[in-house]
């Protein structure tokens, strides 16, 4: 009897160790210290796959001030981090739409890319770059020209026909994108608003934030200017911008621009040369080829020289200070010819 | 009394829990389907008791008993027969030891299930990490600095937060209170070119950017559910404000990913800028500390740190079979006076302080093409031993009772 009750205990000991065991599997809430570590966003380089914790939310980049003309009934919102310029519209029916300016990285080579991202976005399938060409009409933007297009679907953000119509105006350091999308209806009707809205913009340099690149003003610089170079009133995105003596018919400019970054390589950066000049681009050996150093004491700096079809361009790019200088010099082959040495006279010189 | 022993120590019993068995992996394996396989795992097997189950589609309204309770029952059984019907004697030894290998197997089956627990380790060359990280929990986590060198986190396992309670903790000088949970969740970026027909979630944090979108649970293997909750943080000077906490901010993987999406169509720096507004960190300051939240895969800290230093990641010539995947390691452990180097490659892990590392994946680096990346799979598994003692011990023990029966049966013919 006592050998069946050690039995029976044995039996029941190991049931309840099994449910104890099964208990122990309880969450909790735990405190612990550990060492503290280097965040890592994909623009950093620090702990990677460790939580963002040292990092702070990135500030919006340095950006150009815009002037423009606001359509009636159009309604101005703070801009957030990718756009320099929101609007609300509300139709009569209360239905809504929005407009904005953001400026982006160039993508003047990425066009079918970006139609078929907000194709995605409208609930529409892929198209190819013939049918993307087709779709662009050009318009009048700022003082420039721009490519529009527009597209028409359905959205799960929103209930009712939607519309969006976009312009993307390229330049050499920037992609400006002009958008106005919402109810169909409105989008339509405010369409001529719209492209009267982008047509009055204009880009002032002067208004610039604070934390562009710092650029010395180019009269109390210690850039070596030639006294025959006339300086104009720079680009949207230049720091500089000079008209040099024209040569038989041939004239020619100066241009400099100025980024925090070296927007993504001399070969990005040649390959967009090349593209302007309507070249074919080059890979790495071909850029070794092109390129030659500007100047020994500034390492990094490259110098080219590139024509086609009457169009040459000499370009630098200059390390210099944890900033990039961009220096174009491009026009008639005669013009550029005679100002060559002037200008990488100036491209070296301290600014 | 009598009755209620005889059955369980009752052989048929033995029978009825092994059909059970039989009919619950047959029922689990086929559900598996439905309700993907980490699910069907849970469900059917480490649980007491299974209400329904889903047979190739069709939702079976009849309970069935689960994993542990047939392990359990069958553990018993055993022992309890054991003790009944077993007399000691060396011409039974071999029996013996076949119903211990067998118990050890039980629970040895039984201890892995309940605590072991797999976790990676994923770090690009150059990269010290000193903690790994489930693929598939999630925690929420609250990281204050304590000095120049360390942080002090609170850890809530994703289980504990129910929408609508509120999580209080002493460590916390205020209360969370969660007005959404989703299990899973889509983003989008807020993108000025992009639809904005809705207003953001809040105006704190991540949510200025991103939309999070509820989703439909995912039971697929290939794939993970990725929780957000809302919360509304309450000091006792007042609203701290509303944030949306997020797998997609706080899993490094995730925001690699977003990274890689939006550059193959915007190009590199803006896809950077992107990623770095989804990753970037949601605090709020109380009595002049600043308290970091996140939704980040949940973390298992180790006393040790572990260095990358070289990936080797060879295949055979004109082909994508691997023939190496080689990860070479620095492991530093302040508390041993440690610091030596390993090699970790296939079918040849680390065993190291009661961890195992497995050399799992090998990749690049997103941000840097140059550098390799390698993720360790991290198993603990204190219960290892026991299916080797388990399978030994059953071995032995037919062995060693044939052979009783061998030599008996000889002798006899001897005799004869």
């Amino acid at each position: 009897m006592v050998k069946r009750l050690t039995h029976k205990v044995w039996s029941f000991a190991l049931a309840s160790g099994c449910l104890a065991l099964v208990g122990c599997e309880q969450e909790s809430i735990r405190v612990y210290q550990a060492p503290k570590e280097t965040a890592r966003t994909v623009s950093g380089h620090g702990d990677m796959g460790s939580a963002p914790s040292m990092v702070e939310r990135p500030a919006p980049p340095a950006r150009p001030k815009l002037t423009y003309d606001v359509p009636t009934g159009w309604s101005e919102a703070a801009p957030n981090q990718v756009s320099v310029a929101n609007f609300t519209i509300i139709g009569a029916d209360g239905k809504t739409a929005n407009a904005s300016i953001a400026p982006l990285p160039p993508l003047g080579n990425r066009e079918t890319e970006v139609v078929n991202m907000w194709r995605q976005q409208m609930g529409l399938s892929e198209i190819s770059p013939e049918e993307v060409g087709k779709l662009l009409t050009e318009v009048d933007v700022a003082d420039t020209k721009g490519k529009l297009f527009e597209l028409a679907g359905s959205s799960t953000a929103a209930e009712g026909p939607q519309s969006i119509i976009t312009v993307m105006q390229h330049t050499p350091e920037t992609s400006w994108f002009y958008k106005i999308s919402g109810d169909e209806t409105l989008v339509t009707k405010e369409k001529s608003n719209f492209l009267a809205f982008i047509k009055s913009v204009r880009f002032d340099r002067s208004g610039s934030s604070a934390s562009a690149p710092s650029v010395p003003a180019t009269k109390a610089s210690g850039w070596k200017i030639p006294g025959e170079w006339q300086e104009v009133a720079p680009g949207a995105m230049q720091v500089a911008k000079f008209q040099v003596p024209s040569q038989k018919d041939a004239t020619a400019e100066v241009t400099v621009s100025v980024f925090p970054s070296d927007t993504g390589g001399n070969l990005a950066n040649v390959n967009r040369w090349r593209g302007q000049l309507k070249l074919n681009p080059v890979d790495e050996s071909g850029l070794g080829k092109l390129v030659q150093p500007l100047d020994a004491q500034l390492p990094g700096a490259i110098l080219v020289d590139m024509e086609n079809q009457g169009d040459r361009m000499v370009g630098a790019i200059v390390p210099r200070g944890g900033q990039w200088y961009f220096y174009k010099l491009r026009g008639g082959p005669a013009a550029v010819e005679a100002q060559k040495a002037a200008f990488v006279a100036f491209a070296r010189s301290e600014p | 009394m009598e009755k209620i022993w005889k059955a369980i120590s009752s052989l048929k019993l033995t029978v009825i829990l092994l059909g059970f068995g039989v009919v619950l992996v047959f029922i689990g394996t086929v559900a598996q389907a439905d309700e993907g396989l980490y699910n069907a795992q849970e469900r059917y097997f480490k649980h007491w008791f299974v209400p329904y189950f889903s047979f190739f589609g069709t939702k079976v309204p009849v309970p069935m008993p689960g994993g542990y309770f047939l392990g359990t029952a069958l553990l018993v059984n055993l022992v309890a027969a054991h003790f009944t019907r077993f007399k000691w004697g060396w011409k039974k030894s071999g029996i013996f030891l076949t119903h211990i290998g067998v118990i050890a197997l039980l629970v040895g089956q039984l201890a892995t299930d309940l605590l072991s627990r797999e976790t990676q380790l994923r770090f690009a060359e150059g990269e010290t990490k000193r903690y790994s990280e489930s693929a598939m929990e999630y925690e929420l986590a609250i990281v204050t600095d304590v000095d120049a060198d360390t942080e002090e986190v609170v850890s809530i396992p994703y289980s504990l937060i129910k929408a609508g309670e509120e999580i209080k903790h002493e460590k916390l000088p205020f209360t969370l209170k969660v007005k959404e949970l989703w299990k899973n969740t889509d983003t989008s970026f807020r993108a000025p070119m992009q639809k904005q027909d809705k207003a953001p979630i809040t105006t704190n944090g991540v949510a200025q950017d991103f939309d999070f979108i509820q989703a439909a649970e995912t039971k697929k293997m290939e794939e993970k559910n990725i929780p957000t909750v809302i919360v509304d943080v309450v000091a006792p000077k007042g609203d701290l404000g509303t944030w949306v906490l997020s797998g997609w901010s706080g899993d490094s993987l995730l925001v690699e990913s977003i990274h890689s999406s939006y550059e193959r169509s915007v190009g590199h720096d803006s896809a950077t800028r992107i990623s770095d507004l989804l990753s970037a960190p949601q605090s709020v300051e109380v009595d002049g500390k600043t308290y970091t939240m996140s939704m980040r895969p949940a973390r298992a800290y180790k006393p040790y740190s572990m260095t990358l230093l070289k990936t080797t990641h060879t295949v055979y010539p004109g082909t994508e079979i691997p023939k190496d995947f080689r990860s070479r390691v620095r492991i530093e452990n302040p508390e041993s006076k440690e610091n030596r180097e390993v090699d970790i490659y296939m079918n040849t892990p680390l065993r190291y302080e009661g961890l195992t590392f497995y050399q799992y994946q090998m990749g690049k680096d997103e941000l840097d093409r140059s550098r390799g990346t390698s993720t360790l799979q991290v198993v603990r598994n204190p219960g290892w031993l026991t299916p080797y003692v388990g399978c030994a011990l059953v071995g032995i023990g037919l062995v060693v009772q044939f052979m009783i029966h061998l030599v008996g049966f000889v002798s006899k013919r001897r005799t004869a």
